[in-house]
């Protein structure tokens, strides 16, 4: 690991250029893919993800939706959903829920909401972050517009978002409840953690890590800077770890994934900028990893079948979710 | 075969008998906020494990769009999905601080308008909810008991398709046809599944598909549709099932059965039962699917947002083989 500004790892637009190459897979799965790296998980995948519940227990890693949630508005006009009642008990009992036509009032609740796609636990879409007018395959980014996403929508990965899920618990790894914002994961950690685990990474795995930052802020009783702000997270440098790992997915703790401030003054989020649209990597953020994490620590197991569908919200460019990890 | 929902006689005399008789209240102890996903265990969570052996992955949630089911009733309206950021604002240069060129839509939508889990709070019985809890729990800040976050890791199971409608020969059920608990029975021995403890079971009336084919959601959402008989709220009390879920609106067979009450096997299997309800669910993949390879059983999952106090959730279930 190291801190963001660590002279060694710093960086310019040309750099960020040169990884853009590098790690391009457009047309790998042909001209018209959509799904980008969930295209290795296949039924062998699967099969062998549900050989992995052993003791028959389930971690929520979604964070309840309500207006505690991490939103401060610092990036994107992104704020907590906001849950609204149609109908309630209070109602109910007051006699407020006459059917025309019955002898007998209903007597129920429902609700509505209003949320960010992406103001909690979710999942980005292939259609979410651009490179240089693009997007993943080569789509054309101007195909997301406010009709929404014509390529790359979330609804396209309905039935996707299931296998085999591999728990990196970097700051249990490194001895502390979180990292500190601004420290940068290098690739050689990922390994070095997942070695320590006695847990192998194979092709198709949806990986997910923890840095401790949500677990600091839910210990504080203050989001802070969560969203958008000061994050420990990937290095840039690890690109090339996650093109060449052949995963499906890559989901943390944190707002963004990658270490904030970033490693790099010309652009922001540099790391979002080769991995969703150059190497068509489904992300995953926001994830609470407190449960399941107490739980691998203790049973020495970081492996488990992994289910997150997305909702699919027809063009839509990022889902809420509620992943399950079973083991 | 299933029967007109006129050809029985029932009163809400009936409804209170049926309401003692499948009451759970107090089965898990008193604080119990999740009611019959508890018959949901370790074991029941193992074999369901065991039931990916084809390693299909086929969703069963419906899209989410304006062209969904809803019409306006009961103040439900269809998803408003609306962008916050674009592409086209990308390319047009307007993303320049920060630099990074993205897109990020947000999303305004009943929690029931599309494919959804009911809460154990979102029916009452007699003011009153699952466990006993009193109705007024549920007020304008939503639900105190019962709410759907409670149930953020309890759906995961054994899922059965009971393909009602082909087993009976025909694409879609008629509106008013009444299925029951012989039926259930009848169709899951001509399937070759067994019934098990703790089972989500899934039904499919083709009334969605229907809809789908026409081109016309028409009454889809609250009207007349093809449903579970009243009588059937006892067969998933007796079997001990964890979820009943199909492909209509509200379950249960419109016209009601029962004409004082609206939704009178709501009134039993939610509040009395404690019966987690799966509605406005997608089973034409997987209908074709289990028709094509005669297995009905697979790892169900259908995770919820875990919205507090909500009392209901759009859900895009999962069925793997």
């Amino acid at each position: 690991m190291h801190r963001h500004d660590d002279p060694k790892y710093r960086f310019d637009y040309d750099k960020i250029m040169e990884m853009t190459e590098v790690c391009k897979q457009w047309g790998k799965w042909g001209p018209d893919d959509e799904w980008g790296t969930q295209n290795y998980v296949g039924p062998e995948e699967r099969k062998h993800a549900a050989s992995l519940v052993k003791k028959g227990a389930v971690f929520a890693l979604g964070l309840n939706f309500d207006d505690q949630g991490p939103q401060r508005g610092l990036f994107g006009g992104r704020w907590n959903p906001i849950h609204t009642m149609l109908a309630t008990g209070t109602d109910a009992v007051a006699g407020k829920q006459t059917v025309p036509g019955k002898k007998y009032p209903n007597q129920y609740a429902d609700d509505a909401i209003s949320l960010p796609l992406q103001c909690g636990t979710q999942w980005d879409a292939l259609g979410h972050v651009f490179n240089q007018g693009k997007m993943w395959n080569g789509y054309d980014a101007t195909l997301v517009s406010s009709r929404g996403a014509e390529k790359n929508a979330i609804h396209k990965m309905r039935d996707k978002m299931v296998g085999r899920g591999v728990l990196l618990d970097i700051a249990r790894w490194a001895g502390v409840d979180s990292l500190d914002d601004g420290t940068a994961i290098d690739a050689e950690d990922l390994d070095a953690c997942a070695k320590a685990q006695g847990v192998e990474i194979r092709r198709g795995d949806f990986v997910i890590y923890r840095t401790g930052h949500m677990e600091r802020c839910l210990r504080n009783g203050e989001w802070g800077g969560y969203a958008g702000g000061d994050a420990p997270g990937v290095s840039f440098h690890t690109v090339e770890w996650m093109k060449d790992m052949e995963i499906a997915a890559i989901c943390a703790d944190t707002w963004g994934c990658e270490v904030i401030p970033n490693e790099t003054d010309a652009v922001f989020q540099p790391w979002h900028w080769i991995v969703i649209p150059m190497i068509g990597i489904t992300m995953g953020e926001i994830f609470y990893l407190k449960d399941l994490a107490n739980d691998c620590a203790e049973d020495k197991v970081y492996e488990f079948m992994f289910v997150a569908p997305p909702l699919p919200v027809t063009r839509g460019v990022g889902s809420p979710i509620n992943p399950q990890a079973i083991k | 075969m299933p029967r007109r929902f006129d050809e029985v006689n029932l009163t809400m005399a009936d409804l209170e008998v049926m309401a003692e008789k499948c009451r759970n209240w107090g089965k898990w102890g008193p604080d119990d906020e999740i009611g019959t996903l508890n018959y949901i265990g370790p074991e029941e969570l193992k074999r369901a494990g065991t039931l990916v052996r084809q390693g299909k992955s086929i969703s069963l949630g419906l899209d989410f769009n304006q062209n969904g089911p809803q019409t306006g009733k009961f103040k439900r309206f269809n998803p408003v999905h609306s962008m916050l950021a674009t592409g086209t604002d990308a390319c047009a240069g307007k993303h320049t601080n920060p630099n990074i060129q993205y897109a990020d839509d947000m999303v305004t939508m009943p929690l029931q308008c599309g494919t959804q889990w009911d809460a154990l709070a979102h029916i009452f019985n007699d003011g009153k909810m699952w466990n006993g809890y009193d109705a007024s729990l549920v007020d304008a800040n939503g639900a105190k008991k019962n709410g759907i976050e409670k149930i953020k890791s309890k759906t995961v199971g054994r899922g059965v398709l009971l393909d009602i409608a082909r087993w009976a020969g025909v694409d879609s059920l008629d509106d008013g046809t009444a299925i029951t608990c012989d039926d259930l029975d009848a169709c899951a021995q001509a399937q070759g599944v067994d019934i098990l403890r703790g089972d989500i079971i899934v039904v499919r009336t083709g009334h969605m598909e229907r809809c789908l084919a026409n081109k016309d959601w028409a009454g889809y959402s609250g009207g007349d549709s093809p449903g579970m008989a009243f009588e059937t709220a006892e067969w998933a009390f007796n079997r001990e099932i964890a979820a009943v879920c199909t492909d209509t609106w509200g379950c249960e067979v419109r016209p009601n059965e029962i004409a004082e009450a609206f939704q009178p096997w709501h009134w039993i299997v939610i509040p009395k039962m404690g019966l987690t309800l799966g509605e406005i669910f997608y089973l034409t993949d997987i209908g074709e699917d289990c028709a094509n390879d005669k297995v009905y059983e697979f790892l169900s999952c259908a995770p919820q947002l875990p919205l507090t106090g909500a009392v209901g959730s759009p859900i895009n279930p999962i069925a793997l083989k």
